[in-house]
Formats: structure tokens, C-alpha cells, sequence
């Protein structure tokens, strides 16, 4: 089974991508130094990052940061200045259409044609991916556009615009999602049906996701990676795990359980956690920074013993992230 | 190959009917109010040349020059279908500035997308025109077909051709107003603005001989419909045939659409 591209990362680490292969480290964006110039405005000024297959990865930066300039080009939609990016091994500039077909895309802002209803709008997207009225209909369902199908879309609130958003971003079950702020407009509600719906596709249909959104402790819930990105530069990037544990963050975590008492008292002891706070049914927990995945391996260990029911990622660790990472280069 | 090709035809016709979707029963009402106007202007007009033809000949002999009336008709089709091709082309302006982030982030590829404007700027009111004129003559009887020069009429569609690929670039601004302004400009200005201008040269600078032969060439070719209505009965002033200075015109229309194509293709973002 050959590779299509294999190249050695500036850490020197190998990185392979080809779309359906599970072997090694798949990376299904890759981008290099990539460069783009609006005018005087130096938008990216060599963004270099990698996303692999299957990882919910966050895209965090202030205004202005270069988040939608990067999602533009990775969709082929603007053309960089000079640098390299590649989306399942294609340049999105001269195969955008192929990357678009395979690629289910929710922008910040999106403008929809006024005049037409839901399903035209859904039905014109989805013959252009060549799918048929059942899949329309499982888009439709799936985002929550039933009641509102026949709709015109100049009736739409904004948090059903950001529904059909999402309805055409997983029109024929894409292999990657771009989303740029996919819970901007939504009540409380339909964001958690959101959220839940992305968490869905990550794990079930095994579809790699890219989100840039100012709600930290959301883009925690689904994301298991973060790139920080500002005034046009990648300030760091990896996995949750790792930038916490390379940046001294804390790790917070509340374990639901019937016994939250002796729980706590048996983790107290442990070298890794730096604190325990008991109430009546769970136990919030901070560890060392880095040391969440001792602790996890630990809870699962002690499951049985102690009655946990749940457990919570507490936000924060992101948040804790940002600050620092963003925090810092400001 | 052929495969690329089928896919290219169907993504650019379905983008084509969606974005006709909203206005095309008012093109098609449109069509239909200037093919019943030909009718009643062009078809009492050609009877009438061959009543008089029988009177002076045989009754079906040689296809004579077209009537006034036809060159009313044509005219008058060239206003109305400007003005369609005018406001597809500002519904295209107004789509680069806000829904074409939408349109492009589909599977469907910046070349499929520029044809499909081009083909609803250009080519369909273009079509819209000829049908307009023909539709109902050949409904009354398809034999008048042949007693109507076609002459006039290629000239029309050529210069109009060439008039709404204009257009086309005019959108590339996003903004409808000047597709609005470029339209009027290009339909009821330029084409007699160019003659006083022209006049003018002549009479200053060359104390009332005829203009430069170059700078009349040009004019022909940018306009061989106006040049041959106006300079009817002295064609022998001008320097080119106007059929052969269409060919130029053709050219011209067909470097148009495609340097504004390549364009699309190479440059064009969405911002």
C-alpha cells in the first residue's frame, strides 16, 4: 500500500497523508508557511500547521488573528501569497471543487440567496454533490430545518440561517468540517444539539473537524487538539495534552460518584494531583500540569470501587491554554 | 475527458438555473411581449413588400433588403434584451459581493461558475433576441423566414454580442450600480458618442474631411450594427463592408469572454 505524499515536518517529524489510510500519522491539512498580503494588511504571515485524520482541532486566535483568511484558503476560495497548504494531499486552489466535494464547510458570516426557500437552497447543494433527496432530507433532519423546509430564507432567524449552515456543511456525510463560529446565534438549546451533533460525526463516522470559535469552553467539549494562531502566525499547536503539559497548565476534572468522600481521600495521597474539592456528589479534581492521562487511566482503574457514574472534563484547561499561548505573544 | 466535460456542463447548467430561477418568468414574459411586438410590426410589413413585389415581379423572388419597419423591430428587440442582459449582469454584482462565498464553497469550480454567468449574460438574451424575431414570423408562415434579410439581424446579435460581454466584466466590479451605468453607457451612449467624437476629430483637426480610415475601422468593428443603420444608402463612404468588419467584431467578443473566463479562473477570490 504505497503513500501519496510523505515529507518530514521542520521537527523532523514524518508526516503521511492519503485519504482512507489509518496507518501511521495522517495529516489531511497540511500547510506551510503560508503567506497572504489584503492591501497594506499582512494577513497570514507564514501559517504553519498540520491537521490529522480524525481529530477535532481548534482553531483559537483573537480578531484578526488570520482564523477565516486560513479556512478561505484551505477551501480554495482566496489564493496565498506564497507558502504551501494541502487538503487530502490537493492544492485548494487548483482542485478546490474536489476538496469542496469531500468538505463540508460552515462560514462566520455566511450570505444566503434571499429569495429561496430551504429545500431549494439545500436541494441545488446537494445535486452539485452529485447526492439525492434522501440525503437532503437526513441534513435537514439532522439540523433541526423540518418546520422550516419550505421556508424562504429571508424569514430565517439567525440561529436557523446558522441551522442551515450546518445542513449544508453536512450535506453527504463530508470527511472534513470546517467550521468558523458554528454555535454564533444559537440558544443554549440548539448549541448543545450542535456541539453534540459534531461530536457524533467525529466519533461515528470518523470525520476530521476544524473549528474556530470564541467560546472556549465549548470548542473543550469536542476538541481534542488546539492550533493558536495571531496576527497571522502559529504561535503552537498539538494536542490538548501535550500544550498542557508544555505549558504548565492546569488540568481540572469533576468526577460524578456515589462515594465522593472516600474517592477524594484516596486521591489526595497521590503525587500527580494538586488538589481535591468534595461536595455531595462529585469531586472536582486539578492535576499536575500534563498529567491528566495518569489520571484518567487511574479513574477507569477505580471505576468499579468507588460507584463513578461520570466524568467531566471541567472547562478551563483551554481557556488556561489560551491565555497563555495568546496570552503571552500579546 | 468526456466525463470532465458532462460534469462541467452540469454543474454550469445547475448554478445557470439557479440563479435564472428568480427571474426567468419575467424573461420569459419579456420574450414573449417582444416576439408578439415583432410580430405585429414585422409581419404586416413583409406582406406588404411581397404584395408589392407581385405587383413589379413574380411573387417569391429574391430576398429584398429589410423593410424600415424591421429596423424598428430590431431596435427595439436590441433595447429590451440590453436591458435584460443589464440587470442578469448587476444580479451577478450583486452576487460577488455577497452570496458567491456560498455559491464557490460548493463542489462546483470558478470556471463552471464564470461560464454559467456568461452563458445567462450573454448568450441567453442574445438567443431570447433572435427567437423574438423569427418565433413568430415562422408561426404566421415559416416561408416569410426567407423574405427577411438577415443581414441586419446578424450584424444586431454580433454588435450585441460583443456589447454584453462587456458586461460581464463590468460585474467583476461587485457592484451593481456600475454594471447600471457601464449598461446604459455601452447601449444608448457610447455607440453615437463615438460618432459626434468622431465628427469632431474630423472637423477640428482636419478642417471637415473624413476622420482617419483607422479610427472609423474601429468603429465599425465595435459597432457594425449602428455603422450599417446609420450610414445606410452611403456605405460606400465607409472603409470596411460591414459584414467583414463583424468578423473583427466576432473576435473582439471572443477574446472578451475569454480573457474575462481566464480571469475568473487565475484571479478571482471571494472575499
Amino acid at each position: 500500500m504505497s503513500l501519496r505524499r510523505k515529507r518530514t515536518s521542520e521537527d523532523g517529524e514524518i508526516i503521511f497523508y492519503r485519504k482512507g489510510h489509518s496507518i501511521e500519522k495522517l495529516a489531511v491539512i497540511v500547510s506551510r508557511n503560508l503567506r497572504k498580503r489584503f492591501g497594506r494588511i499582512q494577513a497570514l504571515r507564514g501559517v504553519t500547521f498540520s491537521v490529522s485524520k480524525g481529530s477535532a482541532t481548534a482553531l483559537l486566535g483573537p480578531n484578526g488573528a488570520g482564523k477565516t483568511t486560513t479556512l478561505k484558503i484551505l477551501l480554495g476560495l482566496l489564493k496565498p501569497d506564497s507558502g504551501e497548504v494541502e487538503v487530502f494531499g490537493m492544492d485548494p486552489w487548483r482542485k478546490g471543487d474536489k476538496i469542496r466535494g469531500i468538505v463540508g464547510v460552515l462560514h462566520e458570516k455566511p450570505v444566503y440567496p434571499q429569495w429561496a426557500s430551504v429545500r431549494q437552497l439545500i436541494r441545488y447543494a446537494a445535486r452539485l454533490r452529485g447526492l439525492g433527496e434522501m440525503d437532503e432530507e437526513r441534513a435537514i433532519k439532522l439540523s433541526g430545518l423540518e418546520r422550516y423546509a419550505g421556508a424562504r430564507i429571508s424569514s430565517l432567524s439567525r440561529g436557523y440561517l446558522q441551522r442551515l449552515g450546518i445542513a449544508l456543511a453536512i450535506l453527504g456525510d463530508p470527511e472534513l468540517l470546517l467550521l468558523d463560529e458554528p454555535t454564533a446565534n444559537l440558544d443554549p438549546a440548539a448549541r448543545m444539539e450542535i456541539l453534540n451533533l459534531i461530536s457524533v460525526l467525529k466519533e461515528e463516522l470518523d470525520v476530521t473537524v476544524l473549528i474556530s470559535s470564541h467560546i472556549i469552553p465549548e470548542l473543550e467539549m469536542v476538541c481534542d487538539s488546539a492550533i493558536f494562531i495571531n496576527e497571522g502566525l502559529v504561535l503552537d499547536q498539538g494536542s490538548l495534552d501535550e500544550l498542557a503539559r508544555k505549558h504548565n497548565s492546569r488540568a481540572v476534572v469533576v468526577i460524578r460518584t456515589r462515594n465522593p468522600r472516600k474517592l477524594a481521600s484516596d486521591l489526595i495521597g497521590r503525587d500527580y494531583v494538586k488538589s481535591v474539592e468534595v461536595s455531595s456528589e462529585s469531586v472536582k479534581v486539578e492535576v499536575m500540569p500534563g498529567e491528566l492521562p495518569t489520571l484518567e487511566s487511574e479513574i477507569s482503574r477505580l471505576g468499579g470501587k468507588y460507584g463513578i457514574e461520570r466524568v467531566e472534563s471541567a472547562a478551563g484547561r483551554l481557556q488556561d491554554l489560551y491565555w497563555k499561548v495568546i496570552g503571552v505573544a500579546r | 475527458m468526456l466525463g470532465d466535460l458532462r460534469k462541467f456542463a452540469f454543474r454550469a447548467k445547475l448554478h445557470m438555473e439557479f440563479i435564472l430561477a428568480r427571474h426567468i418568468s419575467l424573461y420569459a414574459v419579456v420574450a414573449f411581449l417582444a416576439a408578439l411586438l415583432n410580430a405585429y410590426i414585422v409581419i404586416p410589413s413583409i406582406l406588404d413588400q411581397i404584395v408589392t413585389a407581385s405587383m413589379s415581379g413574380p411573387p417569391f423572388g429574391p430576398v429584398r433588403p429589410p423593410t424600415p419597419f424591421m429596423g424598428i423591430s430590431l431596435t427595439l428587440a436590441h433595447l429590451i434584451f440590453s436591458l435584460v442582459s443589464v440587470s442578469i449582469a448587476a444580479s451577478m454584482a450583486g452576487e460577488l459581493a455577497s452570496t458567491s462565498l456560498f455559491h464557490l464553497s460548493q463542489p462546483l469550480r470558478r470556471s463552471e461558475y464564470s461560464v454559467s454567468w456568461l452563458l445567462a449574460i450573454v448568450w441567453l438574451p442574445s438567443l431570447l433576441m433572435a427567437l423574438s424575431l423569427f418565433v413568430p414570423i415562422s408561426a404566421f408562415d415559416p416561408r416569410l423566414v426567407l423574405r427577411v434579410s438577415f443581414q441586419p439581424i446578424y450584424l444586431r446579435l454580433v454588435e450585441d454580442i460583443l456589447t454584453f460581454s462587456m458586461f460581464c466584466w463590468a460585474a467583476l466590479t461587485r457592484r451593481r450600480g456600475v454594471v447600471a451605468f457601464i449598461g446604459i453607457f455601452f447601449i444608448l451612449l457610447l455607440p453615437y458618442l463615438s460618432l459626434v467624437i468622431l465628427g469632431l476629430i474630423s472637423y477640428v483637426f482636419l478642417g471637415g474631411r473624413n476622420p482617419p480610415s483607422l479610427l472609423l475601422t474601429v468603429y465599425e468593428i465595435i459597432f457594425p450594427s449602428t455603422t450599417s443603420t446609420l450610414f445606410l444608402g452611403s456605405v460606400g463612404q465607409l472603409s470596411l463592408d460591414p459584414m467583414r468588419a463583424s468578423v473583427g467584431t466576432l473576435i473582439i467578443s471572443v477574446f472578451a469572454q475569454l480573457s474575462y473566463v481566464l480571469y475568473f479562473i487565475r484571479k478571482f477570490e471571494v472575499k
